[in-house]
């Protein structure tokens, strides 16, 4: 116990010995989480749209309007014709176009309707995806109510013909707002970069100036190294999942329905993996720069598979089996129910249990292979 | 008899490459001893079985009289280990280093604040105490180095090429540290390719592609040899060898 | 003030002081050779490319469906039961369970992890069979992810109508008929939209970070110095130590382009030889930017703290790749034009997918250059002044 407060000490006076590393722990992350903070955002929003209206009366008018007065789109002038549209498209000055054509309005009373035409950028395959859908959604409303008073003149309501009433209601998230859910996510991301990486970094550095050696050749087990090693990284993770947190509900508004002291005993959970990885780095590496680009490959394939920015459900299901070993999965999953739904143990003790395991292996794991590597 | 360094057909293999052949040394408390040989020797792999930091392929040693196969914690609390890099934390003060040290290998409180004011008027280190150890010269990152390892009085004191490239005061200086330390009783193994440091051992033993080709006094071997020095001696020998 | 001086004007000041090409070549040497025996960072910078397109090439799936939900059934008849089934069967929505009464929805959503429930109400069945009532169902959605939140919210409606209507043989009344027309991307193939991306985050990569480490790892291990005071020129040691970086990149560049055609399918509708001179142009940039971020770190731990959160996140954030450009708040908009990155995508996006050439990406290509020789231009002063 005594050498690993020693080791616990060495480490702190270290950090506190080099003024940069420490405004480097701390800018950096604040930096990251205010720009991602806002650019992590899902929503597609001022998609550019162009119009080409053939019919030009006041129903092709009306329709226009109706998309053009939506806050999601952003207006790029009216088209001459269907190859200006594509000219608009191509230069990029328009990611959409609608085209009406002349029959619109005298379709629109007909048996088989109206047709419209719409022009996709499809480069951005989700994002066009999203927008177009924005724009089916705010056509299918604006037929509705044309519906709607094309009945109301027959004295009929549409409430009496359709034939259900299906009333929306959204939970935890009521305004939809994308940092609600990605801000909680980003802390993970966050805790994950800054605990594995300095952890690795602590330790492949002892290994290039030879001090590894020198305390190898002290009483101190490897054991010891290790655990004393990492107190002080698992302390500025708690301290920077915390700060996060604040951040999160002070400054971007998220609700924190959970409990915080169960945050940090997840937390802590979770450490022992992301701190058990940059163990385990850090012993197969030979220097820093191997270490930064294991780390960055392994966070990479981890972010993909962990739900934070693409959904898992839409995955095949042998890449979704591969999301089980990975812990990020269930931090973040667990960050997230706990901020909005204000869950707590009694629901996520198997998130937290599959991350002790995981944990509990690559843990191990590193403590085996850095007590092999350095005797 | 009783050595305080004793192995038996130590050997290790790094693959299909044997770089410590069968080597049998015997060293007596409080004796200097010298590990000469080229680079590539065989001298840094040999000391590094001898503290424990790597295990050897075959045969056996006793360092202070434990296994160096199964008693290697054991020995470590009564060695002392400097390395040919300089491997203290840079980034420390030397009072830190000193104090990480020290309590590493044991040291309660009071022995170490009084261990620190003996060794560092020893070395001539006190007024450094608040300095950062990597902004120090060359030969007090040396002094500083020998400081750390002798905190605790080992009784075995392992240098490895510990003047690599000190100037030749300091390391006049060093050299005169050392033989002080085994006046009082201290075994000092080191090894070195400088044959003025050579000449302060005891004795030396000469390392040749991992095998050890002579082992004697500096006298001894120049007599032996009909030299002059003890660089003509060693180039006989390591000639002879290479036959 | 050193001889150094003369990086660049001051040639006249040091007599023969001509770039010297095997002066370069033996740096070059000298770095590949580095390279090499660091065969496990080589082999993540080029194994990371094809790794991050098969991950890409499967995990990433725009289309959302099989959204799973719960319905309470109060009053269980054979037409809840069509309707539960006509739900099930949609690709939209795949049914996880039926209750009789779910008490506390709450914790429905926060136990099994359903996104929307369903509430038929007790009268459904009755309401249904009689004109002029509409049946209601209460439609409680997890807005938690607001992406599928949106989503369910506009389409959950129109789809349960369509669906009862279908179920009550009534034909549906169709008003506006919206036909879309895909362009540059027909097919939707996801791998059309990350090739792009990935080359413009593993050139980044590559080049601002591999370089900025290199070099911070010299300064502390002292060459650095030690080739500053040789009559190598400090423009020299620059070329040298970037020459093969430039060329790791182009192969992984042509790595990705490759596995795209043969694995995914994608082919390039514009110019290969403007790519090729647009994705030089861009690691040219990288390059300069990963130099000044050595020329400003000391340690190899700085620069990495400095590089990651200077390059590689504004790329694969701000670009454009994975969030469009035009969503972002004002501010982050203005900081994405000063990012290499940005101009890089829009020229490797009009090629790939839109073929198009100069005459549309001068612009960008432009920028671009301009942003290369600017950042070049800081920190070779910025090295000069050190050195």
């Amino acid at each position: 116990m005594n050498f690993i407060r020693l080791i616990v000490w060495k480490e702190f006076t270290q950090i506190r010995s080099d003024p940069l590393i420490i405004r480097l722990i701390i800018f950096p992350v604040v930096l990251q989480m205010f720009v991602l903070g806002y650019a992590l955002t899902t929503e597609v929003k001022n998609t550019t749209i162009t119009f080409l209206d053939r019919s030009n009366t006041p129903e092709s008018v009306s329709l226009v309007q109706a998309i053009r007065r939506n806050p999601l789109f952003a207006f790029a002038g009216y088209a001459e014709s269907e190859s200006d549209c594509r000219r608009r498209l191509d230069r990029g000055d328009a990611r959409l176009a609608l085209i009406i054509p002349a029959t619109f309005a005298r379709d629109l009373s007909g048996p088989q309707g109206a047709n419209v035409s719409l022009i996709i950028d499809g480069q951005d395959a989700n994002s066009s995806n999203i927008a177009s859908g924005y724009v089916n959604s705010i056509i299918t409303g604006w037929s509705v109510s044309f519906l709607q008073k094309k009945l109301e003149s027959r004295g009929l309501r549409l409430r009496n013909v359709l034939p259900v009433e299906a009333r929306p209601v959204i939970l935890y998230n009521p305004m939809l707002k994308s940092t609600w859910y990605m801000v909680p996510a980003l802390a993970v991301v966050l805790v994950t970069m800054i605990t594995a990486l300095l952890t690795g970094f602590s330790i492949v550095k002892e290994k290039e100036a030879g001090t590894l050696e020198q305390l190898m050749v002290t009483p101190l087990s490897p054991v010891h190294v290790v655990l004393g090693k990492i107190i002080p990284y698992v302390v500025i993770g708690l301290f920077e999942l915390s700060a996060v947190l604040a951040a999160a509900t002070l400054w971007f508004g998220v609700p924190f329905k959970g409990n915080f002291l169960t945050v940090l005993l997840f937390g802590l959970i979770y450490m022992t993996s992301s701190i058990g990885i940059g163990i385990l780095v850090s012993t197969i590496a030979r220097n820093a720069q191997q270490v930064l680009f294991m780390l960055w490959f392994i966070l990479i394939f981890f972010l993909f598979l962990s739900g934070f920015f693409l959904a898992l459900e839409n995955m095949p299901s042998w890449v979704q089996k591969l999301t089980y070993i990975n812990p990020l999965r269930y931090f973040m999953f667990i960050l997230r129910e706990m901020f909005l739904k204000g869950s707590g143990f009694a629901e996520l003790w198997p998130q937290g249990l599959a991350m002790l395991a995981i944990g509990g292996v690559v843990f191990g794991a590193s403590l085996l292979t850095f007590q092999r590597k350095v005797s | 008899m009783n050595y305080s360094i004793e192995t038996n057909d130590l050997t290790k293999k790094f693959g299909p490459y044997t770089a410590v052949d069968h080597i049998n040394v015997g060293v007596q408390a409080g004796e200097i001893f010298g590990f000469l040989g080229a680079n590539g020797a065989g001298k840094t792999t040999a000391i590094r079985m001898l503290c424990g930091l790597l295990t050897p392929t075959s045969g056996s040693g006793h360092v202070a009289g434990f296994d160096i196969m199964k008693e290697t914690a054991k020995i470590r609390t009564r060695i002392g280990y400097m390395s040919q890099k300089f491997s203290l934390y840079p980034d420390l003060v030397v009072r830190d280093n000193l104090k990480l040290f020290g309590s590493l290998y044991g040291l309660n409180k009071r022995d170490l604040a009084a261990r620190m004011d003996e060794m560092s008027a020893f070395l001539g280190l006190t007024d450094l105490l608040p300095r950062i150890t990597g902004s120090l010269p060359w030969g007090w990152q040396q002094r500083l180095s020998l400081a750390c390892a002798n905190l605790h009085k080992p009784q075995i004191l392992f240098l490895d090429e510990p003047t690599g490239s000190v100037d030749p005061v300091s390391r006049r200086n060093f050299w005169d540290l050392i033989q002080l330390l085994s006046a009082q009783g201290t075994t000092i193994f080191v090894t070195t390719h400088h044959m003025d440091e050579a000449e302060y051992c005891h004795r030396i033993s000469i390392m040749i592609s991992g095998k050890i080709a002579a082992m004697d006094s500096p006298q001894a071997l120049k007599k032996k040899h009909n030299c002059e020095t003890l660089l003509e001696a060693f180039l006989a020998i390591v000639e002879g060898g290479n036959r | 003030m050193s001889i150094h001086n003369s990086l660049g004007t001051g040639a006249a000041s040091r007599p023969g002081a001509r770039f010297s090409n095997p002066r370069i070549r033996a740096l070059i040497r000298k770095e590949v050779w580095h390279i090499m025996r660091d065969w496990q960072t080589l082999l993540i910078v080029l194994a990371m490319p094809v790794f991050m397109m098969f991950l890409y090439g499967y995990a990433l799936d725009v289309n959302i469906n099989d959204v799973e939900v719960m319905v309470e059934d109060p009053s269980p008849t054979p037409e809840t039961a069509q309707l539960i089934r006509a739900i099930d069967h949609s690709s939209l929505f795949k049914v996880k369970g039926v209750v009789n009464s779910v008490g506390n929805p709450d914790d429905i959503f926060k136990k099994r992890h359903v996104k929307a429930l369903f509430r038929l109400s007790p009268s459904f069945t009755r309401d249904l069979l009689r004109p002029g009532s509409p049946a209601s169902i209460q439609v409680l959605i997890d807005g938690s992810d607001q992406n599928l939140g949106t989503v369910l919210r506009n389409v959950t409606e129109p789809f349960l109508q369509k669906t009862t209507l279908s179920l009550l043989n009534v034909p549906v009344p169709v008003t506006i008929d919206v036909r879309q027309t895909i362009l540059y991307n027909p097919q939707q193939k996801s791998a059309l939209y990350f090739v792009p991306g990935l080359m413009v985050i593993i050139l980044m990569m590559i080049s601002a970070l591999l370089t900025s480490l290199t070099i911070t790892r010299e300064k502390e291990q002292g060459s650095l110095e030690q080739m500053l005071v040789s009559p190598i020129r400090p423009a020299e040691i620059l070329i040298g130590k970037i020459a093969p970086y430039v060329v790791l990149a182009a192969i992984d560049g042509a790595l990705i382009l490759l596995v795209g055609y043969f694995v995914f399918g994608v082919s390039i509708s514009g110019s290969l030889t403007l790519l090729s001179v647009a994705s030089l142009i861009y690691i040219f940039a990288a390059l300069s930017l990963g130099l000044l971020i050595s020329t400003i770190s000391k340690k190899q731990e700085h620069a990495m703290l400095i590089v990651l959160p200077a390059t590689v996140l504004p790329t694969v954030l701000l670009s454009g790749f994975i969030f469009p450009i035009a969503s972002l708040p004002v501010w982050l908009q203005l900081l994405s034009m000063a990012i290499p990155a940005t101009y890089f995508l829009e020229i490797i996006r009009g090629i790939i997918l839109k073929g198009v050439g100069l005459a549309e990406l001068w612009r960008p290509m432009l920028v671009l250059g301009s942003m290369g020789l600017f950042l070049l231009a800081v920190s070779v002063r910025k090295f000069r002044v050190k050195a």
